[in-house]
């Protein structure tokens, strides 16, 4: 009996949804957005795929430079100051649906064999204007635009029938204004789920992205994260009034979760771990690297080989000027700022930390760290990223030193063997279950708080 | 009669508990928007001059040395916040804070905001700007959206009109009852902010300062009438109240939130930019082997080298009165520099080409016109910042060829022992930015600002015109 009312329930909201205009509209507004979506971050990854592809050609140019300025053999030392390689970040697979911060932080590092840190932070060609704006990309039309939908179809589900006077009719059937209210909520959540994981599959398709267990998380977050904002304007139906009061609080709402509370947590970030441990670093790791040329030869080379004994027994630095004599004391001016570099990684993974722990209280943040982290997108992918890019670079130094200290020629056979590197994105796997609970624990509040109002409100009325 | 009906209007939106509430939440906003906006451009401030002043102090007090090696020592142009950034950050997070000026090569900007931050920036930020262009709209439109609606609904409309009044007589009353409001609440919030920003700042009341003042005080005006005279457009529109409020909301959504990504994700599709590993193959390239391909460094240095033995008539560089490595390194510097403005020149013009597009943009939608003005009045867009990047391959070209000239007058052929002076790093100018006059920002939004203008002249000389025709009784 009680199916066959929902069904009969259901089937009413599925015609008048095909009757009344707007809802359709707003479903093919949410459409359009998302596709749109899906386009540009596909195209913005394409971009950044043939970008770091076309590295390839510019780095085979510098070697055919360096053969034909050297064509019987150079110093490695040459090659080390004139020749550059790259690090490179590969986008995963999921990349396109959430761009995260790969926008705004470069995906390859063109490093030489003098001091890394003096090159690690270099940045790119970036419009600032586009950055300011943000990505159009499947992630942003589900955070942002996929509530405002859910708030399009939902505010007036209650005040609707009533001010256009038709509740009492319904109402004189055998029906229950919670059955209704439910059956009414049911649909709209079909209708989202439908839409949400058809977005999703055509994103995920589009980009061909590898249909592992995040094809999963992926569509369970997106779901959680609906279930919130329909608790959300189940809280505001609930208190039964005007469709203009629950447009005004419902978008207020939107407003207090997708920005002031992000800006707010944004500004609480920035002043409580203010850091300028970048500008330091840098200024100091010049110093120490320019103080190389004072300091004596043989002083410098005893701190290197401090690090390097296999060196030590290597031929003295004679002449006014040697290419070993040189990378060692750009590589001890690494050293000197090894510990700020670690104070500075250390400081930008608390501030992620913090990021992710004031999130909880958005859920609309959480939603946006959660895909970034599912798409290996976030902040977290940036800093392996520079990580693996100090390994390569050490890499390198493990390949020319030899040459150097063992007085080798460097032949153009010999590019063949120079280390390369590709480091691939991946998921931020730590982050992803902490955010999905957290959406949990928000729908469920919502949910409980919406709960509480309606027994206030039908006891107040009886 | 027109007086009466704005007078009413103030009195019963003054007497709604809700509105009140909202205009406190809103000015609370503001003030909390000011505070947090002196806190931190204080400390970036404080920041960026003690870097400044560090690296300018390294580079002076640098002992006696060969100049070449001060050219590859170099220095460093820390870009200063704008006084007015606190009002209106714009790019700011965007944009590197720092370059490092050495001989031979551009580095780029470093160490932005964004590069810093998780992803929790790009929710926005909590400025004036953002809640003057983002919420004081939305505040309009609370305000309004039920001004003509209402009356419909309450069938008051019938009883205004049977006095003999015109819509558009009753229109401009709304008008101006709101215009008054909305000065209630904004008119001290910005006292509040100007007399905040004179507490801790230590500004000078010069021209350029109360012209930008004016000018934002100006544009902003022109905005929120344009909003508010939207509100009543709709209002008069509609039959009911809720239609004209969820048709405003809407217009809210799509001009504050999609359009404008929508546009700048455009304009970076349509004109695509080159990465800096790309840019800087090309300058490497075209300073090897000549911009036209015939021209290749070698061939430079040895006419070079011929044209001086020529000059002073001797017959082997090292009986120049001048020191050639000096001269063939400011002919390099020069040659590579010159090929370098040129790429970046093309840079800085698709990246214009690319935000053009949401420039245009204002003629549809009013606030991407007040994104625009406002940012260029703050100093935070990217003109502002092309200029500074400019001032600092300015000021690192002139560093190295002092240096390279120095070379070339006080060291011989070859000489790689001999070292300068201190004094020579002593008294070289530092680094000092200074930020165009407000024409600079003006001349680079004339699209923004023709395009508010625009809606502000046709909504204020046809708004009696379209109420009449628009409204619905």
């Amino acid at each position: 009996m009680r199916h066959r009312i929902l069904a009969t329930l259901l089937y009413t909201e599925w015609l008048s949804f095909k009757r009344e205009k707007s809802l359709l509209l707003f479903t093919l507004l949410l459409l359009a957005a998302g596709f749109y979506g899906i386009y540009s971050g596909h195209a913005e990854i394409s971009r950044q795929r043939t970008k770091l592809a076309g590295l390839e050609q510019l780095y085979q140019d510098n070697i055919s430079e360096m053969n034909a300025k050297y064509p019987d053999g150079a110093d490695a030392g040459d090659i080390g100051y004139y020749h550059s390689a790259f690090a490179r970040n590969l986008p995963d697979s999921w990349a396109a649906l959430s761009i995260g911060q790969r926008d705004a932080n470069p995906y390859y590092i063109k490093l030489r064999l003098l001091a890394v840190q003096n090159q690690l932070y270099n940045s790119e060609n970036t419009n600032p204007d586009k950055l300011a704006s943000g990505t159009f990309d499947l992630a942003f039309v589900l955070v942002y635009i996929l509530p405002l939908f859910i708030v399009a179809i939902c505010f007036n589900i209650y005040s609707a029938e009533k001010e256009r006077g038709t509740l009492g009719s319904i109402l004189s059937q055998p029906v229950s204004l919670s059955a209704l209210l439910f059956a009414k909520f049911l649909f709209r959540f079909l209708l989202i789920l439908t839409l949400v994981i058809f977005l999703s599959l055509v994103g995920i398709s589009v980009n061909t992205a590898t249909a592992d267990s995040r094809l999963w998380l992926w569509i369970g977050g997106t779901v959680l994260y609906s279930l919130f904002w329909l608790g959300v304007c189940y809280v505001i139906v609930v208190l039964k009034k005007n469709s203009a009061f629950n447009a005004v609080s419902l978008l207020g709402l939107w407003l207090l979760f997708t920005v002031i509370m992000p800006v707010t947590f944004n500004v609480i970030i920035q002043i409580r771990q203010p850091l300028s441990e970048g500008l330091q670093l840098t200024l100091k790791q010049r110093e120490e690297v320019h103080a190389g040329w004072d300091r004596p030869k043989e002083q410098t080379m005893q701190r290197f080989f401090t690090y390097y004994p296999k060196y030590r027994n290597t031929p003295e630095i004679g002449a006014r000027f040697e290419w070993k004599w040189y990378y060692a004391f750009q590589e001890l001016g690494d050293r000197s700022v090894d510990s700020l570099y670690k104070v500075y990684s250390h400081k930008l993974k608390s501030r992620s930390h913090l990021t992710s722990e004031l999130s909880k209280l958005s859920p609309p943040a959480t939603f946006q760290l959660f895909l970034n982290a599912l798409c290996g997108t976030d902040i977290r992918a940036q800093l392996d990223f520079m990580e693996s890019a100090v390994q390569y670079h050490n890499k390198l130094k493990a390949f020319y030193y030899p040459y150097l200290f063992y007085k080798k020629p460097f032949l153009e056979s010999d590019f063949a063997f120079e280390p390369r590197h590709a480091h691939q994105s991946v998921a931020d796997r730590n982050a992803i279950y902490p955010a999905l609970i957290a959406m949990l624990i928000a729908f469920l509040a919502v949910l409980f708080a919406g709960a509480v109002l309606q027994l206030l409100v039908s006891s107040e009325i009886r | 009669m027109i007086r009466t009906i704005s007078q009413k209007e103030v009195t019963s939106v003054l007497r709604d508990k809700r509105f009140v509430l909202i205009g406190v939440i809103v000015v609370l906003l503001l003030v909390a928007a000011v505070i947090t906006g002196i806190i931190s451009y204080k400390q970036l401030s404080a920041e960026r001059t003690i870097a400044q002043q560090e690296a300018s102090n390294d580079f002076k007090d640098q002992p006696a040395r060969h100049p070449h090696r001060m050219a590859h020592y170099g220095s460093y142009a820390f870009r200063p916040k704008s006084s007015f950034s606190f009002f209106d950050f714009g790019l700011d997070s965007y944009t590197g804070t720092m370059v490092y000026l050495e001989a031979h090569q551009q580095n780029s900007s470093n160490f932005s905001t964004v590069q810093q931050s998780g992803s929790l920036l790009r929710f926005g930020e909590l400025t004036v700007a953002f809640v003057l262009q983002w919420l004081i709209p939305l505040l309009i439109i609370f305000l309004s959206f039920n001004t003509f609606t209402q009356e419909k609904e309450d069938a008051t409309i019938k009883n205004l009109l049977s006095q003999g009044m015109t819509v558009g007589e009753i229109a401009l009353g709304k008008l101006h009852g709101y215009l008054k409001v909305l000065t209630l609440i904004l008119v001290p919030a910005l006292l509040a902010t100007f007399v905040f920003m004179f507490l801790a700042n230590d500004l000078k009341f010069n021209g350029d300062f109360l012209l930008r003042l004016a000018l934002f005080v100006a544009a902003y005006s022109i905005y929120f009438f344009i909003f508010l005279a939207l509100c009543i457009l709709v209002s008069a529109f509609n039959q009911y109240s809720r239609t004209a409020l969820i048709s405003l909301l809407a217009i809210w959504i799509f001009c504050c939130i999609l359009l404008p990504k929508i546009t700048a994700n455009m304009g970076s599709l349509l004109f695509p930019a080159p990465v800096k590993a790309e840019m800087d193959a090309l300058v490497h390239h075209a300073a090897s082997k000549g911009i036209d391909g015939h021209n290749p460094q070698d061939k430079r240095r040895a006419d070079l080298t011929k044209k001086l033995l020529a000059k002073y008539k001797v017959d082997s560089v090292s009986q120049l009165p001048v020191n050639i490595d000096g001269v063939i390194m400011a002919e390099g510097e020069a040659y590579s520099s010159r090929v370098y403005a040129e790429e970046f020149d093309k840079l800085a013009d698709t990246f214009r080409k690319q935000s053009s597009i949401s420039e245009w943009a204002g003629f549809v939608n009013p606030f991407q016109a007040i994104r625009y003005i406002s940012m260029g009045l703050a100093g935070t867009d990217a003109a502002h910042y092309v200029h500074f990047l400019k001032a600092a391959e300015a000021y690192r070209y002139q560093l190295t060829q002092h240096l390279n000239h120095l070379q070339a007058s006080k060291l011989k052929y070859h000489d790689k022992d001999t070292r300068l002076d201190s004094s020579h790093w002593k008294n070289y100018p530092e680094f000092e930015y200074r930020q165009p006059p407000v024409t600079f920002a003006l001349s680079r939004h004339w699209i923004s600002i023709a395009a508010l203008l625009t809606w502000g002249i046709l909504l204020l000389s046809l708004f009696r015109y379209l109420i009449s025709r628009l409204f619905k009784p």
